[in-house]
């Protein structure tokens, strides 16, 4: 990755903390647009997190087999989008 | 309506009116000084992205009002209140552990795209043994992009946390950072990114997701 796209890329990563320095940091959605943290939603709420004991196992068993095919969705999309040439 | 939506564990109640993913109001449930922070809730909500962005909206809720939560999984409906109130009295001690080493701070999460995957996608001779290696190697912090965006984060960043993405040839960095280094962890960051030419996305802060060992 050229070093100037990836100064570009950090500086627009980080645009809106800087612009909000006064307030509280928030979450994911302060530092990036949603479609850019999707991959990161999956992953934090449906694969981390305290899980307590009490009759959870269905709900759980369901969020597991979604985060499976949500898993899937994203690595099949990773892969597509990585397969295609890169315009200049 | 019986049961409750956990949200997570907090050491104390939410401080603002926050209402959770299906509109009501929030509240607490009390036990061994720490409170379960959850929502009347008939059942567990469908895992839609909708309702994933709805839950990360609530604890963004929670967090920018300047409380520490250990947030729950996805999914954590419980039938009978009085069953988090008995899991708050066994677990006391352990989730009070996990507060005190997530205190006042935030969660950023840095996807670095591994060189090992991309060589791999540009050239038939990589091994896949090669590929996993470096794989391997890339979750311990062995890899050189994580080397040094590591030293980047360090100062700033209580702990680190490194994993191989499951989905994406990537390597994720979980930093711990305190809320009053944000802004100047995340400079040197970037600022690491670029001088080493490394593309990063970062995405955060979040509740301390990957930071929850015994709990």
């Amino acid at each position: 990755v050229p070093r100037s796209r990836a100064l570009t890329r950090a500086k627009v990563r980080l645009s809106a903390p800087e612009a909000s320095r006064r307030r509280q940091p928030r979450l994911a959605e302060d530092i990036l647009p949603p479609e850019a943290t999707l991959v990161d939603l999956v992953d934090n709420l449906l694969n981390k997190g305290v899980i307590l004991n009490a009759e959870l196992i269905l709900a759980l068993a369901d969020v597991d087999l979604v985060y499976l095919r949500l898993s899937a969705l994203l690595a099949a999309a990773d892969r597509v989008v990585g397969a295609r040439p890169r315009r200049r | 309506m019986a049961g409750v939506y956990v949200y997570g564990i907090a050491g104390r109640p939410p401080a603002a009116a926050v209402k959770g993913i299906f509109g009501r109001r929030l509240r607490a449930i009390e036990g061994a000084r720490l409170f379960a922070i959850v929502e009347p809730a008939a059942r567990a909500p469908k895992p839609t992205v909708a309702r994933l962005r709805a839950q990360a909206r609530v604890l963004a809720a929670l967090v920018a009002a300047g409380g520490d939560i250990l947030p729950s999984r996805f999914g954590t409906f419980v039938r009978r209140p009085a069953d988090v109130k008995a899991e708050l009295l066994e677990r006391g001690p352990a989730f009070r552990r996990g507060l005190r080493a997530v205190r006042g701070c935030v969660q950023i999460s840095a996807r670095i795209a591994l060189p090992g995957g991309q060589a791999r996608a540009r050239s038939p001779q990589t091994t896949g043994t090669a590929f996993l290696r470096s794989r391997a190697a890339a979750a311990g912090g062995e890899h050189p992009a994580v080397r040094a965006l590591d030293r980047a984060g360090r100062a700033f960043a209580k702990q680190t946390r490194v994993e191989a993405d499951r989905v994406a040839p990537s390597i994720v960095v979980h930093h711990l950072v305190p809320r009053r280094y944000l802004r100047r962890y995340l400079e040197a960051f970037a600022h690491a990114a670029a001088r080493k030419g490394i593309s990063i996305t970062l995405s955060g802060p979040w509740p301390p997701f990957a930071f929850l060992d015994a709990e």
